[in-house]
């Protein structure tokens, strides 16, 4: 019970149905492209209705901020921008494993128990129909 | 044998928990490195159930048991979830530079690619995990049984 609990916590607090589905929402509006729902655009995040020429313009600095980011030639070997670590690479910080755990955790004892449910079930189907043979 | 498959089965689960967050075991390099020895584990993994495998493999649509094919497809999933995994992570790698390979598409698409299929993949891993549980059971009383067995 306690897994369940803190599993349905760690589910919650890492995004994970949202951002395990990402991939298939892509490209659908109202999508954010870092895989977490959202609104595409400024305009659209605070509810403003921006006119089509402003939208057009978002849209351009989203394609530059995009090239930008694809041109990473520079950050190979933790080089460039200095992005080629994470903040605090070498350093051990479990904290967001943990959470993992929990959620693998969940998957793992959800399952454990529908099997055992289903092994159950089964047994008494095969024991009546076994019982209704004699 | 069985030992064996059990304590790789074990690395495979540490590694792929402490492969879900870049930041959270030394960083990129470790993550980059580590997602490739995660392929070659669950290879090594796959070798050694192969008689499993090819068993299933063949008897699939005659007089396969429903929890066989279950986990027959399941490792199909785990097989597609992983490959995506180690492909989107080769197309985004930036300590170990696969540019050679051109994949081509946009660092966004491999991004999200990325972090969906890792994330799909560890929930199938727990899935499966599940539906092994006995397994593991009968590995931790391997001892017990054995000394019940002796007396």
């Amino acid at each position: 019970m306690a897994i369940l609990v803190t599993g349905y916590f760690a589910v919650t607090r890492l995004n994970y149905m949202d951002r395990s589905l990402a991939i298939f929402s892509m490209g659908k509006p109202g999508q954010r492209l870092d895989g977490r729902p959202g609104a595409a655009f400024k305009g659209e995040a605070s509810g403003r209705n921006f006119p089509d020429s402003q939208r057009q313009q978002f849209r351009r600095n989203e394609g530059e901020r995009m090239e930008r980011f694809r041109g990473d030639e520079g950050m190979r070997n933790g080089e460039g921008r200095g992005r080629g670590n994470y903040q605090g690479g070498n350093k051990i910080n479990l904290r967001n494993a943990a959470w993992f755990t929990v959620v693998f955790a969940l998957f793992t004892v959800i399952v454990i128990y529908i099997d055992k449910a289903y092994s159950l079930i089964s047994k008494r189907y095969q024991k009546k129909a076994d019982t209704g043979k004699y | 044998m069985n030992k064996f498959k059990f304590i790789l089965s074990f690395l495979l689960t540490i590694l792929m928990i402490l492969l879900m967050d870049p930041r959270s075991f030394y960083g990129i390099t470790f993550h980059e490195w580590a997602g490739l020895v995660i392929g070659l584990f669950f290879i090594l993994h796959k070798l050694l159930n192969w008689n499993w495998i090819k068993k299933v493999t063949l008897t699939f649509f005659k007089k396969s048991r429903g929890r066989a094919r279950l986990n027959y497809i399941l490792d199909i999933l785990l097989l597609a979830g992983l490959t995506l995994m180690i492909l989107s992570g080769i197309a985004i790698a930036r300590t170990i530079d696969f540019t050679w390979l051109k994949l081509g598409g946009s660092h966004m698409f491999w991004r999200v690619m990325h972090t969906s299929s890792s994330f799909i993949t560890l929930a199938l891993f727990g899935i499966h995990l599940g539906l092994h549980w006995d397994w593991v059971i009968q590995r931790f009383n391997f001892k017990t049984i054995k000394n019940v067995k002796e007396n």
